[in-house]
């Protein structure tokens, strides 16, 4: 029967191909029916098949016996196979379809159905070093700059990267979200610079610097609104002006490094709580890797809202 | 025998398969295949009915094939009916005999459905009797000789089986059935493409067999005795087997024609004749020996590994090797010899089903050779054989 039951999901399949799998999965399923049945199957199926696989390992004389002799057994362990691994499919389907990776959203594993990963993509620092990830919770040292209202009761927080073009491919969603869930989500974005990438320290330097004119958003936005624009120190000065910001204040900010270490502080704190590269989103103890589509974002979102509910 | 160009005769040995299944039907040799390719592309026309050359051809062609057919068994042109195969042949005598409740009929226990049905339908619709004699590893004469009886009507026996390769005792049967007043019916599908035979010196009155089993293309030949045939009604009937008819009667034609209903398998008959010829060339002794040579040493190699129906002596079996590997289903080893070094062998009741029944067995392994099977094709079956007795 276990040879039926393995033959009618793979010949169905097959048959999906090629005519000849349609009458052999016909066959799969009369003998798997009769066999229920408790009768015999006639069409001899499970013979063939024991016969075209045992008949293929006759070069090695005693393997072909071996899987002869213990055939039922090899099904068994072949049916449990194809269930996982049937499971795992429809898994990975569900993930993808949800989150926009097979393996789920804090993954920025291949995924066959995003071959070149568009949802997955993250800029990884050479700097990262595994270090023993601790909960969000740990988010302790600093804080961000929060997008959205205030009295928001979830907050996502963000690890990104003003030089990561994933980042920067992440933030209409991450609008898409605040303008969904106005009043209900709020954003608070930590710097996670890129080493590797040019100007990327540089850059969350320079937004924090606005910050002390009031401007981290307008600042914020520009940086992402212009990517590559940024090829000299005037050009965060640049910037400023356009942001309507005093040119010199942030000059005079920015050159005096002031904020260097709190950049660095978000960094270790990244690091601290397991982020590998850019964007990394937390919503609680939910994790999303990469600019996933709004659907990831939403999923999340409304089950980590609906736990604030049932707590109230 | 020059085996080397015999096989350069069978293309479809190129692709490396083993061939051993002879038994059940033979491969087609280059000079059949152009015979049957010439009367498609030279004369496609229909036989003895047409006056234009090409139909004229035709008619010639099946002729000079029905002379060398009924020469091929030593037979009188006019006794040979073309049919489309030996079961045909054998029905083709049960209905145009017509048998009468109370009218026996014997059989040997080791039929093909082909010359066992034909007779039960005679019981169940006119109420004639079977008889049944046995025939394990030799045909029971004694048993036979009894069972022989003023109601025996006809003797109807497989000259060689299918099932095991064992020939009964021709001579002593035709001898027996005719002192005692019975017609004598040989399926000779498995002796006619294997030894010489002569109708007129062996005395049988039908003879069936087929010209696919032959190096022919799928025909048979019903060979009866003239003046039986004479006596005969036609078994199916329509063109071609009357003289002349009127809306409410009709005027039968002579024997072989009335026989012969509707257009026939010209190709077929004119290709069977080349298969014949190419038989006569190669030396039916020289088949012969050759096949008893490759079941010798199959024999030797594989007795007490294997489980063989039949005698042991090879000489008893011709061209048949039939066996069993311990309780292994016998599709199962078919099949696996198929896959691991594509050795084509027939496995099942062989259509003997009645005797596999009656021995409560599910069946066995054919291997069935023919000319251009080689001793290397023997031994490479037999070292799968082995692995399979061995390792299963």
């Amino acid at each position: 029967m276990v040879l039926c039951i393995v033959a009618l999901p793979v010949f169905l399949l097959l048959s999906l191909f090629s005519v000849k799998y349609r009458r052999l999965t016909k066959e799969a399923w009369h003998c798997l029916s009769r066999t229920v049945m408790l009768r015999k199957c006639e069409s001899g199926l499970d013979t063939r098949i024991k016969a075209e696989v045992t008949g293929s390992l006759m070069s090695w004389p005693k393997i072909a016996g071996f899987t002869y002799r213990y055939f039922t057994i090899l099904s068994w362990l072949f049916l449990i196979l194809l269930t996982a691994s049937f499971i795992l499919s429809a898994q990975g389907v569900y993930n993808y379809w949800q989150y926009g990776n097979c393996n789920g959203p804090d993954s920025t594993g291949f995924c066959v159905f995003d071959p070149l990963g568009e949802n997955s993509k993250i800029s990884t620092s050479q700097s990262c070093e595994l270090v023993e990830k601790e909960p969000i919770t740990a988010l302790t040292n600093t804080t961000g700059f929060t997008f959205g209202e205030p009295t928001a009761e979830l907050t996502i927080i963000e690890f990104g990267c003003y030089s990561c073009p994933y980042t920067l491919h992440a933030q209409p969603v991450i609008q898409e979200v605040l303008e969904k869930y106005k009043g209900q989500v709020k954003l608070e974005f930590r710097h996670f610079p890129i080493t590797t990438h040019p100007w990327a320290k540089e850059s969350a330097e320079a937004a924090e610097c606005a910050q002390d004119q009031g401007k981290f958003a307008e600042y914020h936005q520009l940086l992402f609104a212009e990517p590559g624009t940024i090829k000299s120190e005037e050009d965060f000065f640049n910037l400023a002006e356009k942001a309507g910001m005093d040119r010199g204040k942030l000059k005079e900010c920015y050159l005096s490094q002031k904020y260097t270490s709190l950049v660095e502080a978000d960094f270790q704190e990244g690091l601290k709580v397991g982020v590998q590269g850019t964007p990394t989103f937390f919503i609680n103890n939910q994790t999303i890797v990469g600019p996933k589509p709004f659907k990831t974002f939403k999923k999340v979102i409304e089950e980590e809202l609906d736990k604030i509910t049932k707590t109230r | 025998m020059n085996l080397e160009e015999i096989r350069k005769d069978f293309p479809v040995l190129e692709k490396g398969i083993i061939y051993l299944d002879s038994a059940c039907m033979s491969l087609r040799p280059l000079p059949v295949i152009n015979k049957i390719r010439e009367y498609y592309e030279q004369y496609p026309a229909c036989g003895g009915r047409s006056q234009y050359s090409l139909g004229k051809k035709v008619t010639e062609e099946v002729e000079k094939s029905r002379k060398e057919i009924a020469e091929f068994i030593s037979a009188k042109e006019k006794e040979i009916i073309f049919t489309k195969n030996t079961t045909e042949g054998i029905n083709l005598v049960a209905h145009s005999l017509g048998f009468r409740p109370g009218e026996e009929i014997i059989i040997s226990g080791k039929e093909h459905n082909s010359n066992l049905l034909p007779w039960l339908k005679q019981k169940e619709e006119h109420g004639a009797i079977l008889q049944v004699i046995p025939f394990d590893q030799e045909f029971n004469l004694e048993e036979f000789q009894k069972k022989l009886s003023r109601k025996t009507r006809l003797v109807s026996v497989v000259y060689t089986s299918n099932l095991d390769g064992t020939s009964i005792p021709i001579n002593e049967v035709i001898k027996l059935a005719h002192e005692n007043g019975s017609l004598v019916l040989l399926d000779g599908a498995q002796a006619v493409p294997h030894q010489k035979i002569n109708a007129k010196k062996m005395g049988a009155d039908f003879l069936a067999f087929s010209g696919h089993k032959m190096l022919g293309p799928s025909s048979g030949v019903l060979y009866g005795r003239e003046e039986l045939l004479r006596q005969m009604k036609p078994f199916i009937v329509g063109g071609g087997t009357v003289k002349d008819s009127h809306y409410h009667s009709a005027e039968w034609d002579e024997s072989p024609a009335k026989f012969e209903a509707g257009l026939q398998d010209y190709a077929g008959v004119i290709g069977l004749a080349e298969a014949i010829k190419y038989l006569k060339k190669i030396g039916l002794d020289e088949i012969h020996e050759h096949e008893i040579l490759l079941n010798k040493m199959m024999t030797e190699r594989l007795s007490g590994k294997v489980k063989l129906l039949g005698p042991l002596a090879a000489e008893k079996r011709g061209g048949i090797f039939s066996f069993n590997i311990k309780e292994l289903d016998p599709h199962l080893i078919a099949g696996v010899l198929d896959k691991s070094k594509k050795i084509a062998v027939r496995s099942g009741a062989h259509c003997v089903h009645s005797w596999f029944n009656q021995h409560h067995l599910k069946g066995s392994v054919r291997a069935s050779f023919y000319l251009y099977n080689t001793m290397e094709e023997a031994k490479i079956f037999c070292e799968e054989v082995e692995k399979i007795a061995q390792h299963f």
